[in-house]
């Protein structure tokens, strides 16, 4: 088989499903196209304060975090679910690099229009291991929300990231958003009322950066973590390909993203396949479907 | 005129079928075209060829959407004629881009025979009914229509760089389902 095989075969895409294209119900949805760029963010914003914390610890030599058996002992504490999350998370000391991935052409695109070099490793997803949280809210609604922590083994490194003690076919440990949806948007709409902001659309991802770190803590201080299940029966994404994108975060990122951050060596994410995704739905009901609605930074008193 | 009566028209074999179906939907399927060959006097003549075939066709097939019956004869007659060219070193364009990302997900296999290719196309109908709303419409709009990353993205009041990870994803989650379907040796 090969690619005009394939293109071929889209010839067989029924009628209603080429109907459906010529006008997408969610479009001039605005609250959906935020909560899509958002999850992006989130992604981005979460890996960020995930790592800095474990730099922080972790002195100047170069090492490991290897995750261990987890449960929350304080359901009611965001903070300590937060922290155990990313206490098992990855990864290195200081360095000037970002690490991105999740819509690994988004970050690549976003980053090319900038001007700020990057450069990719590729890796492959021996195995993950799913925490998996409600967050409520004030008024007793709920979204769900996870993470993950995947061992990835390394394939092709760039030479410059070698000094980082990064090498093909060593394994890591990566900390992984899981996509959520809410239970409903009141939840984001609870946001914008707090933040006193009028969330509409964002346009593109550095839209949805800057608006990342505007929000205050205080916009989530009533949200309260509940851990809901630790699940490793759910099956294992052997195989997968994991990209990651290594960015600079020192020159126009670093300022960007402000001087807290300048130490950060990267932070990663992959798409979770299908199968992982019905298994999660077929156990607990939830929609992964890009529809992240919190962003935190909450995360950077806590660490 | 209604499609029901160019139908109509078709079935009585009154050529007024072809300029009918030529004010209703020339503009549709030159577009079709134009975005896979990136050539109008090709794409014109994919055109006349769809109405050709198209009047062959009708009777006995009666269509149930005519817009998309006619879609997918221009579709395979554009990319017969892409395939042509591209022989003689003339392809390029939006169909080569697509093409490009299409190989990101088999790589660069020998041609599946007919009954493979059957096969295939059930399977990637059914991939492609599974995905959710936004990843099947920009996938519908990017691997069937060909249209380029900036329509799509124009098209739903996205950004292209949303447009290309949804692509991204949506192509990731093709592979591994063609590796769960058999269809892709998963070493590979």
């Amino acid at each position: 088989m090969n690619a005009n095989d394939l293109y071929k075969s889209f010839d067989a895409v029924d009628d209603d499903t080429l109907a459906n294209s010529e006008t997408d119900r969610t479009r001039g949805n605005r609250l959906v196209k935020w909560i899509s760029a958002a999850a992006a963010a989130m992604v981005l914003g979460f890996g960020i304060f995930a790592i800095s914390h474990i730099i922080k610890s972790s002195g100047d030599d170069p090492h490991v975090v290897k995750p261990t058996e987890q449960t929350t002992d304080d359901p009611g504490s965001l903070a300590a679910a937060f922290a155990e999350i990313f206490k098992n998370a990855v990864l290195l000391p200081s360095a000037d690099r970002i690490m991105f991935d999740g819509g690994l052409e988004s970050w690549k695109a976003f980053y090319d229009n900038k001007g700020i070099p990057y450069s990719a490793v590729e890796g492959e997803v021996i195995s993950t291991r799913y925490y998996l949280y409600w967050l409520n809210d004030e008024h007793g609604r709920s979204v769900a929300w996870g993470a993950a922590v995947s061992e990835v083994m390394l394939g092709s490194v760039p030479a410059e990231l070698n000094k980082l003690g990064l090498a093909a076919g060593e394994t890591v440990y990566v900390y992984d958003s899981v996509e959520m949806v809410p239970a409903d948007n009141d939840c984001f709409r609870l946001m914008s009322a707090k933040t006193g902001k009028n969330i509409t659309c964002v346009e593109d991802l550095e839209d949805v950066e800057s608006f990342l770190f505007e929000i205050t803590a205080d916009d989530l201080v009533n949200y309260s973590f509940e851990p809901i299940v630790r699940d490793d029966t759910l099956p294992k994404e052997i195989g997968r390909k994991y990209y990651m994108l290594v960015v600079r975060s020192s020159g126009e990122a670093g300022s960007r993203l402000g001087n807290a951050y300048e130490q950060l060596l990267y932070c990663a994410v992959s798409v979770p396949t299908d199968e992982t995704l019905g298994s999660l739905h077929a156990a607990y009901g939830f929609r992964f479907d890009q529809d992240i609605v919190l962003i935190s930074e909450e995360l950077s008193r806590i660490f | 005129m209604t499609d029901e009566r160019i139908i109509e028209l078709y079935f009585s074999r009154d050529e007024a079928a072809i300029s009918e179906t030529d004010l209703k939907y020339g503009g549709y399927c030159f577009s079709i075209a134009e975005n896979i060959l990136a050539d109008r006097r090709d794409s014109e003549e994919c055109v006349n060829s769809t109405w050709f075939a198209a009047w062959n066709a009708m009777p006995p097939k009666r269509p149930n959407v005519l817009k998309l019956f006619l879609a997918r004869i221009t579709r395979g007659l554009a990319f017969n004629r892409y395939n042509e060219r591209a022989a003689k070193k003339r392809g390029g364009g939006e169909m080569s881009l697509v093409l490009d990302e299409l190989s990101e997900v088999v790589g660069e296999g020998n041609a599946a025979d007919e009954a493979e290719l059957e096969d295939l196309k059930a399977a990637v109908a059914r991939f492609v009914r599974a995905l959710p709303e936004r990843e099947r419409n920009v996938l519908v709009r990017r691997c069937f229509y060909t249209e380029s990353i900036g329509s799509i993205a124009a098209r739903y009041g996205i950004s292209g760089s949303g447009v290309m990870s949804a692509l991204s994803r949506a192509r990731k989650k093709l592979k591994y389902f063609l590796i769960k379907e058999g269809f892709l040796d998963e070493r590979k």
